[in-house]
């Protein structure tokens, strides 16, 4: 028959028959590897009543019962055992706050952070039982010192043992790398505030002597257990006389016991730690990039076929959405589609931790989407054409849409956000409790999370993949007009006289969401 | 629940809420992506050669309303780590201690 095309079916394409094989193979040995990593590593589960552990920091004074399996061997501990770690309920979580490492502080004397939540007595977090903690890292092998993060994800899911002082459950930055960022920002200034102040007599120390004060002080991290000594200076003092924690000092000469004294670094501020993430895994797409695109040959190498393939199935992607005018998005889109993804996917990765799983991340890239989406609205149909955008389609509706296409572009900041953040994140939090659980009833010989893991793969690029259509389509609406004519105007005058009709169809109910 | 100090209220609609909330949105985000499935099916069976678009519509739609459940589920996680429920220990010290043990919370 004259034109007549067979149906393209996928065994046809025979130039990637080859790789059938090794792909094949390959995913196999992907697998085993992550279950025989799961089987393998040494876990530490604990006596629940026992003080947690962090990665690297095995529990003090008590010996924690191992459940190592053939193959790995487990170093003693290499860190004295955090002093005002004990709780006799072990740690517990709570979730919340994903970007403050250190909220909630009825915690040992001092205590960092922005948010904290005093007076939060209770016991938050009963996903899992009090060997949750430990087992949580201890379910990567965390124990076996800083050498060997052996375990998955173990920045982030190393992070469950912070003992009782009402840590955030959050993800946190991988230790090895926040050692170092704390030794920093424990170098540099400190300041004290507290409840009250009370001297030895027991009477209450005016503030205004001790303002201003700087002494050397023990600072007791929780986290890595280590003590700092910090020189802080008094910042703010109360007049309370009593309270849950007291610490006493000499300070000047003379005895004072502070009540609930806090001690922030003010540089911890400047690393928070979604933003270090986010920049590193940033640096490291972008170096892999450039990479991979340097000396680009007419006939291809194996890396810059890759490359092609990966382009152009982007280029595709955006075709099919947005339409003619598509190619000036291909960049935004594709550098969202494969950042977003290597984020999600970097949680996985043993040592280091999802940028994405942190609420700030997230909505900075929602915010720089729908700020790109307002701009080229503007870009595109010029101020006027965006303003008449907003007000509809019949004109005298106009004060009813206004407020509906705003609050709808407003609303696409927030799902986005959340969107990408909850699937993360929620991700992330089944991994550490499937870990936990693990611990709990098999002692940790069972590596129950490594399923999750695969589904954690699909999300990560489901997520990603689902971010950047949302994309294209908030752009579409934005700037295609009746019959998909483009408006590349590039200014005001539109040259068409049936400006009437202008954004018809783009606003049959635009998705919110 | 003698020993609540009143607050047993509060607590039981916290927690029933942080269960039942997901389940229920869960449960219609269920319903919701089994038409969307079904419906993608369906165009999938009409038109073989237009699978690939359809799988990707699908795969919007999937997501846009999974969205909603996972709405629910921060709504949940909130409840239960940031505001924070006693544990079973503290109701059980709570219940068998004497009046005036406060609930926790």
């Amino acid at each position: 028959m004259i034109g007549y095309q067979p149906m393209k079916l996928s065994g046809n394409r025979t130039t990637l028959n080859r790789f059938r094989i090794p792909v094949r193979l390959g995913v196999t040995a992907a697998c085993a590897g992550l279950a025989a990593a799961c089987w393998l590593l040494p876990v530490q589960a604990q006596e629940p009543g026992m003080p947690t552990a962090q990665p690297g920091h095995p529990a003090p004074a008590q010996a924690p019962i191992q459940n190592e399996a053939a193959g790995s061997t487990h170093q003693g501990p290499s860190e004295p055992g955090p002093g005002g770690q004990g709780s006799p309920e072990g740690s517990e979580h709570e979730v919340g706050k994903p970007t403050d490492p250190h909220a909630g502080t009825t915690g040992h004397g001092a205590e960092t952070g922005h948010g904290t939540q005093p007076g939060h007595g209770t016991q938050p977090g009963q996903g899992a039982q009090p060997g949750h903690g430990a087992a949580a890292e201890g379910g990567h092998g965390a124990a076996a010192g800083h050498g060997k993060e052996g375990g998955h994800g173990d920045g982030e899911h190393g992070e469950g043992g912070h003992g009782k002082e009402e840590e955030a459950f959050s993800i946190h930055l991988p230790t090895w790398l926040y050692g170092p960022l704390k030794q920093l920002w424990y170098s540099g200034p400190a300041e004290l505030t507290a409840a009250g102040a009370v001297n030895a007599a027991g009477q209450p120390v005016d503030a205004s002597q001790l303002v201003g004060k700087q002494f050397e002080y023990e600072y007791h991290d929780h986290h890595s257990g280590k003590v700092y000594k910090v020189r802080p200076e008094i910042k703010q003092i109360g007049n309370r006389a009593t309270g849950a924690k007291t610490e006493t000092l000499t300070i000047d000469g003379q005895q004072v016991t502070l009540v609930e004294p806090v001690v922030k670094f003010p540089l911890e501020g400047a690393f928070p730690e979604g933003i270090v993430i986010s920049l590193l895994t940033a640096l490291g797409v972008l170096l892999t990039g450039i990479l991979l695109t340097r000396n680009l040959q007419r006939v291809p190498t194996r890396a810059q076929t890759l490359v092609e393939m990966i382009y152009g199935a982007l280029d595709g992607f955006v075709h099919g959405l947005i339409g003619p005018s598509y190619k000036r998005y291909v960049p935004l889109v594709g550098t969202a589609f494969i950042y977003i993804f290597i984020m999600n996917i970097a949680g996985l990765i043993p040592g280091w931790m999802s940028p994405t799983a942190n609420i700030n991340v997230a909505a900075g890239l929602a915010l720089v989407i729908v700020a790109y989406v307002q701009i080229e609205g503007i870009r595109v149909n010029g101020f006027v054409g965006y303003i008449r955008h907003f007000m509809g389609e019949p004109a005298w509706l106009a004060p009813l849409n206004v407020p509906i296409h705003v609050i709808g572009e407003l609303a696409r900041v927030l799902s986005l956000t959340i969107r990408l953040f909850g699937n993360i994140f929620g991700e992330d939090v089944v991994i550490v409790i499937l870990i936990a659980l693990a611990a709990k009833f098999t002692g940790g010989l069972f590596p129950a999370q490594a399923p999750m893991y695969l589904l954690a793969i699909f999300t990560s690029f489901v997520q990603a993949m689902v971010f950047s259509i949302l994309t294209c389509v908030y752009i579409a609406l934005m700037t295609v007009h009746d019959d998909g004519h483009h408006g590349e105007h590039g200014g005001h005058g539109h040259g068409h006289d049936d400006d009437h009709g202008h954004l018809q169809d783009v606003h049959a109910p635009a998705p919110a969401v | 629940m003698q020993n609540l100090n009143g607050l047993s209220g509060y607590l039981i609609m916290l927690a029933a809420s942080a269960g039942f909330g997901l389940a229920i949105a869960a449960g219609f985000a269920a319903m919701a992506q089994g038409r969307i499935g079904s419906a993608a099916l369906e165009g999938i069976a009409r038109q073989p050669e237009a699978a690939g678009r359809i799988q990707t519509a699908m795969i919007i739609a999937l997501a846009l309303v999974e969205s909603l459940a996972i709405y629910a589920l921060l709504v949940s996680l909130i409840i239960l780590f940031v505001i924070g429920l006693p544990t079973g220990a503290e109701v059980m010290r709570a219940l068998t201690a004497g009046a005036g043990a406060p609930a926790g919370g």
